[in-house]
């Protein structure tokens, strides 16, 4: 049985691990912890950086860092993760309310934007991805010409391809519908009872300019 | 270095012909894909929970369809204080159910307290009621899933006060009480050596060999006054003497050894060089020791 020191010790360690802004104290060495090697618990916090701040900033939010800077995008999510402190159990998911946190707690002309972006960038994250929103699980969503169109832009550009666009959060339920075992055109013409050569050009340039 | 390194135990390697593999990345998925015949293939089972569809997970699942494959995870907490997430358990258990794993494992450690999480992995006091804890916990992640887990050793940095038994007989312990197997990774054997200055060698022998079911091999960073476990280098040369022994100290079966490798842009002709060249270390060492003890 684990006494409530073990707890509290266990509290004290993650609350180091993940401090953004060294609060007073933060450099104490934890009673528990062996002298010898209690400072030692800086490493965890180094790579707990590293690994939530710069990497899913650098990774899941590489457009964002390309039009804003990456120490910018790196900054907002450290003051995220300093208010919010992360409790997802994917990783990826811990940036879920960062795009609404930046309009709440930002100011200036272009936080709408950057908040938008940083949607736009962790929705193309998640289609390629393949991490499916609890909002888009509903089997009714799949029709639509939305849809038929996000298949035929697939099917245009490919994944690889469109890597390099920004991507709306309705294109996730055609990426998990055409990924379930169908091949792509197969899902179309199921979805739509249409081969992909009657797609129509004139809808596909206009969808990508709605969504470009 | 213990007896294990004799000629005879050298011998021994040749009857464990392992499975060798690597650590799947994205990044790997096309030119896998392309492959003839794939090298054992390790999933990071956290990275496709929470995944009804999506390019990753059909991908993922195409190729393994073609051969076996093993789901490693890093967010179990099964040494940590919280509740055991349910969530948690009901993904792991629906990809064990879709991939069929030879092996499903998570690391002997804690990553979260108080519903924050740190997505590390975070050292366990090797103290007797930790013993107890986490082998109830394993217990009930067994049931759960209706099989068998592996814990890995973890790398470790930090260390307690009153540590009450080494690392291998903690997971002996832990073995006996609750039936989990164990994911030997002979580089975090090697890192913990150099960290809390202990002979990894002579540290193997604690370990309960029998129940080994997967083994991982990988490069550090030295960073002075300790190492790093970073998968970015080559294996070193003392830690692929520990996978040797390890593989000669083995029963005469066939296990998984996989190659961790997380340099954010390496392709798989590189990871597969990697994985040639800890074979060749392995393998051309028994040769010439076989010559010099005919």
């Amino acid at each position: 049985m684990l006494t409530p020191d073990d707890i509290n010790l266990q509290r004290a360690i993650v609350e180091q691990v993940i401090a953004i802004r060294p609060r007073p104290g933060i450099k104490e060495t934890l009673a528990g912890l062996h002298p010898h090697y209690a400072s030692r618990i800086g490493v965890y916090h180094d790579s707990f950086l590293g690994r939530a701040v710069s990497s899913l900033a650098e990774v899941v939010l590489a457009p964002v860092c390309a039009d804003y800077g990456p120490e910018l995008i790196k900054e907002l999510v450290a003051r995220y993760f300093a208010n919010l402190p992360p409790s997802s159990l994917c990783i990826v998911r811990a940036l879920d309310g960062l795009a609404s946190f930046i309009r709440e707690k930002s100011e200036g002309e272009s936080v709408g934007d950057l908040a938008d972006a940083i949607e736009v960038s962790l929705a193309r994250w998640h289609l390629l991805h393949g991490v499916d929103p609890p909002s888009q699980r509903r089997p009714g969503h799949l029709a639509g010409p939305a849809v038929f169109s996000a298949g035929v832009l697939m099917i245009k550009i490919k994944f690889d391809t469109i890597a390099a666009f920004n991507v709306p959060r309705s294109l996730h339920t055609i990426a998990r519908l055409l990924t379930q075992g169908n091949s792509i055109e197969q899902v179309i013409k199921n979805l739509n009872d249409q081969d992909i050569a009657d797609c129509d050009e004139e809808e596909l340039a206009g969808f990508l300019c709605l969504i470009f | 270095m213990p007896e294990a390194s004799s000629s005879s135990a050298i011998r021994k390697v040749s009857r464990n012909l392992a499975k060798w593999g690597i650590g799947l990345r994205p990044q790997y998925f096309s030119a896998l894909e392309a492959c003839d015949s794939l090298p054992m293939l390790e999933i990071m089972s956290d990275n496709l929970m929470f995944h009804e569809g999506g390019p990753a997970l059909a991908r993922t699942l195409a190729l393994a369809e073609r051969g076996p494959v093993l789901l490693h995870g890093v967010g179990l907490d099964i040494g940590g204080c919280d509740p055991l997430d349910e969530t948690y358990l009901n993904e792991l258990s629906r990809l064990i159910t879709l991939f069929q794993p030879a092996v499903v494992s998570d690391h002997l450690c804690f990553t979260r307290s108080g519903g924050r999480s740190t997505y590390e992995l975070l050292p366990i006091p090797r103290h007797r009621r930790y013993l107890q804890h986490i082998s109830e916990r394993i217990t009930r992640v067994q049931e759960n899933l209706g099989r068998r887990i592996c814990l890995e050793n973890p790398s470790a940095y930090t260390s307690y006060v009153g540590d009450e038994m080494s690392e291998g007989e903690f997971f002996s312990e832990l073995v006996a009480r609750s039936g989990c197997g164990v994911l030997l990774d002979v580089n975090n054997l090697y890192v913990n050596s150099y960290n809390f200055n202990f002979d990894a060698a002579h540290e193997l022998l604690k370990f309960p060999i029998e129940y080994i079911e997967q083994v991982h091999v990988a490069g550090y960073t030295d960073c002075g006054s300790y190492l790093f476990d970073t998968h970015d280098k080559s294996p070193a040369p003392n830690v692929l003497n520990l996978l040797r022994l390890t593989l000669a100290a083995l029963p005469a079966v066939s296990l998984p050894v996989i190659l961790e490798w997380d340099q954010q842009d390496a392709n798989l002709e590189q990871v597969l060089g990697e994985l040639t060249k800890v074979q060749k270390a392995i393998f051309l060492r028994r040769e010439d020791e076989s010559h010099a003890h005919p």
